[in-house]
C-alpha cells in the first residue's frame, strides 16, 4: 500500500477515480490508448499494468497499475520513466 | 498432535517484511476491519516443524506403493517441476496480452494437438478442471448438439453401465439428463442384449470407461458403437482409465464422439489432496462448434485465443484452464515422444504380473487378462474367516502400502481394485504380492491381527460415515475463545506495522 501510494504520486497521471480510496493498485489515465502504452513500456522491459478497456467500455486510456511488496521505489521510478516516454 | 491454532502465541511471527521508509497511507475508517483476522501466530522453526510433521503423517506416492485402482498414482517425474518453474511459465499472469504469452499459447496449442491425436478425435478444449467437470462439459456439448438438431425434448436418457465411476451418474443428473443403467455380462463386458433393449430415439448417449473399472477392455465395443450411432445417439468416453491404451487404441477409432482426459492420472500431474487436476475434452468435428471458449488457435506463426464461436456453450473455468497442469503434462508426454505406447504397455504388464500371482489366493470375478488394473474379491475370505475387503486394505497399511480402491465397482462384492501403474519396480510388486498372500494366511491363522489393523498409524479406523457426512475441515473458531478479544487495539497497531 505504501508503494502504491508512492506510485500514485510519482507517476503524476490523472486518476480514473480520484475521489476513491486505493489499496495496492490504482487506475490511471495514460493520455493515449493503454494498449499502446503497454506495448511501449514492454519494449523497455517493464509490464506497466492491465488495459481496463478489456473489461469496460470507454476506458481506452485507462491502465490499472498494481504494486506488490516485491517492488521497490526504484521500480516505481522506472515505471514513471517508461510511461512518460 | 496439536493444531497450528493451538500452537499460536500472540505476537509471534515467522517472517518479517523489509523495512520501509515510505508512509503507509490511511485507510478510511469505514473500510477497516474491526479486529485483525484470527490467523495462527507462530515462529518460523515451529512453522516448519508443524508442517513437516504433518507431511510425515501423510502417505503419498513419494513415500510408498500406491495401487489405488482407477486413480493412476504413478511417479511424477521431477523434471516436470523444473519445466513448470521456468520463469516464463511460472511468472506469467493469466491476463497477459496474447503477444506477451506466445510461448504459453503455443504450449497449449501443441497440447491440444497431441491430445486430439491420442484420442483419435478432431478438436480439444483444455478448460475443464478435472475429469468430473470434463464429464459435465461433455454432456453440455451433447445438449447443445441435440438442441441445434431440434431433438432436445425427445432425447433425455444417458446409458451408463453398472461398473461406471460414480461421477458418471452424478454428471448426468447435473446436466439434466436421466440415467439408464445397463448390466455387465458374465465376461465383464456391457450386456449387449440388455443394451439393445434400452437404446432408442429417446437416448442422448452412452458414458463408458474402456477399459472398464473392472480393468477389462470391452470386447463388443464396435457393436456398442453401432447400436448408439444407429439410434442417432452420441458416445462419451470417460478417460479415467486411458493409461491402459495410449498409443495402442484410440477412443475416436472405437467410435466415441467425446473424450475427457485426466491429466493428473495419465499424464503425471501430481494429484491427491484435492488437486489441482486437469480434465481436457476432445470431440469429433460435428461437436467442435459447441466447445467452450476461448479455444487456442494458430494463425501462421502466431497463437491466439479464439472467442468467435457463436454456438459455444461458454466458459466452464476461469481463464484458460489450469496452466501449470498443462506444462507438466506436455513435458511428460514429450519426454516419451513416439514411445508413449510403452507407458501403457508396461502399465498393463505390471497389472497382469500382479493378477497372475494373486488370482488363486483371492476370488477373481472375471477371469481374463486385464488391462492396467484388475478387481479381486475378498468374498471367500469374508465367508470363511470373517475378513473383509476393508480388513485387507487396513492391514496393507502395516506393510507400508497404500490400500487399493475397495468396495468398487459396485457389482463385485468385497471388491479390491488394484492399479500398480508402469512406474513400479518388479521388487515392489513382489513385496506387495507377498503382503497380500501373507494376509490370506493370517486370515485363517490369526484373524485378530487383521481386524485390529492398522497397528502403527496415527489414525486407525475412522467412523467413515461421520467422516464423510460431518467432515470438519476448518478450525471451529466458535468453539474456541477469541485470543484477540483482549488488547485488540495493540494488535491492530502491530498488524499495521506489518503492512
Amino acid at each position: 500500500m505504501a508503494l502504491a501510494a508512492y506510485g500514485k504520486e510519482r507517476l503524476g497521471l490523472p486518476l480514473v477515480f480520484p475521489d476513491r480510496a486505493t489499496f495496492k493498485e490504482v487506475a490511471i489515465r495514460v493520455g493515449r490508448p493503454a494498449d499502446e502504452a503497454i506495448r511501449g513500456a514492454r519494449a523497455q522491459g517493464v509490464h506497466p499494468g492491465y488495459a481496463l478497456r478489456r473489461d469496460y467500455a470507454g476506458m481506452d486510456d485507462a491502465l490499472l497499475v498494481c504494486v506488490t511488496e516485491k517492488r521497490t521505489e526504484a521500480d516505481i521510478d522506472r515505471l514513471a520513466e517508461v510511461l512518460a516516454a | 498432535m496439536k493444531l497450528i491454532y493451538e500452537k499460536s502465541q500472540e505476537g509471534r511471527r515467522a517472517s518479517s517484511l523489509p523495512p520501509r521508509t515510505l508512509p503507509v497511507p490511511d485507510v478510511p475508517e469505514e473500510l477497516r476491519r474491526e479486529r485483525p483476522p484470527r490467523l495462527p501466530e507462530i515462529s518460523e522453526p515451529e512453522l516448519v516443524r508443524h508442517f513437516t510433521q504433518l507431511s510425515t503423517r501423510t502417505f503419498g506416492v513419494d513415500t510408498g506403493f500406491y495401487p489405488l485402482g482407477s486413480c493412476t498414482m504413478k511417479h511424477n517425474p521431477r523434471v516436470n517441476e523444473r519445466v513448470v518453474n521456468f520463469p516464463g511459465f511460472r511468472d506469467l499472469h493469466p491476463l497477459q496480452e496474447e503477444d506477451g504469452a506466445q510461448g504459453a499459447l503455443e504450449l497449449m496449442w501443441r497440447l491440444q494437438e497431441i491430445l486430439a491425436e491420442i484420442a483419435g478425435l478432431h478438436a480439444v478444449s483444455l478448460q475443464p478442471a478435472a475429469g468430473s467437470q470434463g464429464e459435465l462439459t461433455g454432456l453440455m456439448l451433447m445438449r447443445a448438439y441435440f438442441a441445434e438438431r431440434g431433438e432436445s425434448d425427445t432425447r433425455h436418457k444417458i446409458v451408463i453401465p453398472d461398473t461406471a465411476h460414480g461421477t458418471n451418474p452424478a454428471s448426468v443428473t447435473m446436466a439434466g439428463y436421466e440415467v439408464t443403467p445397463v448390466q455387465t455380462d458374465p465376461r465383464g463386458n456391457i450386456d449387449v442384449d440388455d443394451l439393445r433393449a434400452k437404446v432408442d430415439e429417446h437416448t442422448a448417449g452412452l458414458m463408458l470407461t474402456n477399459p472398464s473399472t473392472l480393468g477389462l477392455f470391452d470386447e463388443n465395443i464396435e457393436e456398442i458403437t453401432r447400436i448408439f450411432h444407429n439410434a442417432g445417439a452420441l458416445m462419451y468416453y470417460d478417460g479415467a482409465n486411458l493409461n491402459a491404451v495410449c498409443g495402442i487404441s484410440r477412443p475416436g477409432d472405437m467410435g466415441f464422439d467425446i473424450v475427457h482426459f485426466n491429466l493428473h492420472k495419465t499424464f503425471s500431474q501430481p494429484h491427491g489432496g484435492g488437486g489441482p487436476g486437469g480434465g481436457p475434452i476432445a470431440v469429433r468435428d460435428r461437436l467442435e462448434p459447441f466447445l467452450p471458449v476461448p479455444a487456442v488457435v494458430r494463425d501462421g506463426e502466431r497463437f491466439r485465443y479464439d472467442y468467435d464461436r457463436p454456438q459455444t456453450i461458454g466458459k466452464v473455468r476461469g481463464f484458460a484452464g489450469p496452466f501449470g497442469v498443462f506444462v507438466r503434462s506436455y513435458a511428460y508426454i514429450r519426454s516419451y515422444g513416439p514411445r508413449l505406447r510403452e507407458m501403457s504397455e508396461v502399465a498393463v504388464l505390471n497389472a497382469n504380473y500382479l493378477l497372475a500371482q494373486l488370482k488363486d489366493a483371492y476370488d477373481l470375478p472375471f477371469d481374463r487378462l486385464c488391462m492396467h488394473e484388475f478387481v479381486l474379491s475378498a468374498r471367500t475370505l469374508k465367508r470363511r474367516d470373517g475378513i473383509t475387503a476393508l480388513d485387507v486394505a487396513k492391514r496393507l497399511m502395516d506393510y507400508d502400502f497404500h490400500p487399493p480402491t475397495i468396495y468398487f465397482p459396485l457389482n463385485v462384492p468385497e471388491a479390491l481394485m488394484i492399479e500398480p501403474t508402469e512406474t513400479e519396480a518388479k521388487e515392489t510388486l513382489d513385496e506387495f504380492v507377498e503382503a497380500m498372500l501373507e494376509i490370506v494366511r493370517d486370515a485363517s491363522e490369526r484373524p485378530e491381527v487383521l481386524k485390529e489393523a492398522p497397528h502403527d498409524r496415527p489414525v486407525g479406523r475412522v467412523d467413515e460415515v461421520k467422516a464423510a457426512k460431518r467432515a470438519v475441515v476448518r478450525y471451529l473458531f466458535e468453539d474456541h475463545p477469541d485470543l484477540s478479544a483482549d488488547g485488540s487495539e495493540a494488535r491492530q497497531l502491530e498488524a499495521q506495522k506489518g503492512a
